[in-house]
């Protein structure tokens, strides 16, 4: 018979069994790190059920969509084409003369080389953080702590790859950092994250570094992790506390982190050695 | 028997992965505050349906697999279940003699506890700051578990599990 009143453990010396476990487990998250990946794989099949409406509804609003739209869509494009293939031709030569006059300061640049397109599979719904699952894992080369962006600016870090799916940190969320600088006088400083989509924060200026409201802050490419000259806020308000050394300046990311949908992975490059240059007529 | 212990096991855990389903499903963002934790009332269910089958060690791997789902720190969702799924088992018959208006105000109250705990080991551990509307989704509570209830015990009696 099921034994109901069965008192083989005690409610309090489970609890304390259980707790007992779960704080080794918190303590040893390092170390787990790698068999979490298995895990995690385990239970992705969940985030490409949960998204496959989304994926569906995509895919049928892209079927229906009448002539005049996609004629519309298509002049939009087109006209935008024209308008980054002008900044492009400048864009080569700029890039080739860059790198001869890095070279000959004795100072390889790196470049990143090989992108990769990925779709935003959810949002995360756990308050505490603010995460993405895109569509792109193990599988295609992904790795833990890669470099992500949009359209606009950078959108964060992968910290967690599975098989074929992995987890990006926002640049906004409460744990995230990224070495900054500011592109009209290249001050570095860093952008913390305070868990808010439209607002970050920078932290340890003293109040006489130069910075100006609506300045643009691009990555500076220390800590390896991002590279470097990627736009990633605009300072959006400062302000001076008089009892305080330092200044509180609040920054606005320009990357759209609450609606995207597309993101760019990118991948180091070998540093480009100057004799492997392109030769200059 | 065997059979019987077998097939309610599968049925509990169908129920769960489908709660951790609606857990991650992406809805607007204004209702994102306002979501349930399915897989926590999903849980509680079965805590005080069958306590025999579904005790803390249950409880565990259940807020472990919220855990992966979510990427959090592995044990935190974890920890938070068991300390609020622990109550209710001392207490499951007495939670199971009550109305489902009543049983939903217990559930609201449990469900407050667990956001609390795991608020209060992310500070710790993380350093995190409280969303606005945090407690929204626990007070959803009162409105979610009477339908729950019904659904899952709809469940029990179709698959004539205990």
């Amino acid at each position: 018979m099921t034994t109901i009143f069965s008192r083989r453990f005690p409610t309090r010396l489970r609890l304390l069994i259980f707790v007992l476990i779960s704080l080794v487990l918190l303590l040893s998250t390092e170390r787990m790190t790698p068999y979490r990946t298995y895990l995690t794989s385990f239970f992705s099949p969940i985030q490409f059920i949960a998204d496959a409406p989304v994926e569906i509804l995509g895919s049928v609003s892209g079927k229906v969509k009448s002539r005049a739209t996609l004629i519309a869509e298509n002049e939009l494009l087109r006209q935008k084409e024209l308008e980054a293939s002008d900044k492009l031709l400048t864009y080569e030569h700029l890039k080739l003369e860059n790198i001869r006059l890095r070279a000959l300061l004795g100072s390889p640049v790196e470049y990143t080389q090989r992108k990769l397109i990925a779709r935003v599979q959810s949002v995360d719904s756990n308050p505490f953080q603010l995460q993405l699952v895109i569509n792109k894992g193990i599988e295609h080369g992904v790795f833990a702590g890669q470099p992500v962006v949009d359209e606009f600016g950078v959108v964060g870090q992968v910290i967690e790859v599975s098989q074929f799916n992995s987890r990006v940190l926002l640049i906004a969320d409460n744990s995230h950092a990224i070495p900054l600088q500011i592109q009209r006088n290249d001050v570095r400083l860093i952008g913390l994250g305070k868990g808010d989509l439209h607002q970050l924060e920078l932290q340890y200026v003293t109040k006489s570094t130069d910075v100006k409201i609506g300045d643009l802050l691009v990555t500076s490419g220390l800590g390896s992790v991002f590279p470097e000259g990627y736009p990633v806020a605009r300072v959006s308000g400062i302000e001076n506390r008089g009892s305080e050394v330092y200044s509180t300046i609040k920054i606005t990311p320009i990357a759209q982190l609450d609606r995207v949908r597309y993101l760019l992975l990118l991948w180091p490059s070998e540093p480009v050695e100057a004799e492997q240059l392109p030769k200059s007529e | 028997m065997q059979q019987y212990s077998i097939r309610s096991l599968l049925v509990i855990w169908c129920s769960l992965l489908c709660a951790a389903f609606l857990q991650v499903m992406p809805v607007p963002t204004f209702l994102d505050a306002f979501r349930p934790n399915w897989v926590l009332l999903v849980a509680l269910y079965w805590a005080i349906a069958m306590p025999y089958r579904f005790n803390l060690g249950s409880a565990w791997l259940a807020g472990i697999m919220l855990d992966l789902i979510w990427g959090t720190m592995l044990g935190i969702n974890a920890l938070a279940f068991v300390f609020a799924i622990t109550p209710v088992v001392i207490h499951f018959q007495k939670i199971r003699s009550f109305s489902i208006g009543h049983q939903a105000l217990v559930m609201t109250g449990v469900s407050l506890l667990y956001q609390l705990l795991s608020y209060l080991f992310e500070l710790w551990l993380n350093d995190v700051i409280m969303p606005p509307g945090y407690y929204f989704s626990s007070l959803i509570t009162i409105v979610a578990w009477p339908w729950l209830f019904l659904v899952l015990r709809k469940a029990r009696r179709h698959w004539r599990i205990n």
